[in-house]
């Protein structure tokens, strides 16, 4: 009895784990891009230094970051594929969306800057691994870099 | 909220902020030990993160210090 309800329990979760995920995926992936392309112009690059500092009006330090979370779908299907070995599809379309996330939002903090140099992403789990039991099964990523107006 | 957004998947905002909170703080840390040895720029800025305990994470910022003019 009680461990038809557990079933119960994870398929559901399952299921609103596949679709709600899948449809935030999408949708984050569409903004993603979208937002790329607008902001080509303003280039990240991880040189430490430009070719000349000629008229260089103002330079700063620029840090953006995200935490995005696994859904409960892809979190058991990492467990899957933990066991058979591989490469880890779900979590690395997860580490992807927040480490272009992190680097667009570090673009947009700095309006009408030339270049962007010395750009460094960091990512960092927060709390447990993110395949244990009742941890928030979650990545952070942080962009950061020097922000250059000419 | 985040185990919720922990089933459905997503941006974690509140855990953005707390992040993004600590991190302010370390680099205003930074800057103060800064002023106090008489600098006036910190160059070579590198952040870092690592999770210490359950629930609790680390930001670690560091740099090198100058006094420029």
């Amino acid at each position: 009895m009680f461990d038809s309800i557990s079933i119960v329990i994870f398929g559901v979760l399952f299921i609103v784990g596949y679709l709600a995920g899948t449809i935030n995926e999408k949708r984050h992936y569409k903004s993603i891009k979208k937002r790329e392309e607008k902001l080509l112009s303003l280039p990240a690059i991880s040189m430490k230094r430009l070719e000349s500092s000629d008229g260089i009006t103002k330079s700063e330090l620029v840090s953006e970051s995200v935490v995005v979370s696994i859904d409960y779908f892809k979190r058991a299907l990492a467990i899957l594929k933990v066991l058979i070995g591989g490469s880890v599809g779900p979590y690395e379309s997860l580490i992807d969306r927040a480490r272009r996330e992190a680097v667009l939002r570090m673009k947009e903090s700095a309006p009408g800057a030339a270049i962007i140099i010395n750009v460094r992403v960091e990512t960092s789990t927060i709390g447990n691994a993110a395949n244990s039991k009742g941890a928030v099964g979650s990545v952070e990523a942080l962009a950061y870099g020097t922000a250059v107006w000419k | 909220m985040a185990s919720l957004k922990n089933i459905v998947g997503g941006e974690l905002k509140g855990y953005t902020e707390l992040l993004q909170d600590a991190r302010q703080e370390a680099l205003n840390r930074m800057i103060d030990q800064a002023k106090q040895l008489g600098a006036n720029a910190v160059v070579n800025v590198r952040f870092s993160t690592s999770s210490v305990a359950q629930g609790a994470a680390e930001l670690y910022v560091y740099g090198t210090a100058v006094r420029l003019g």
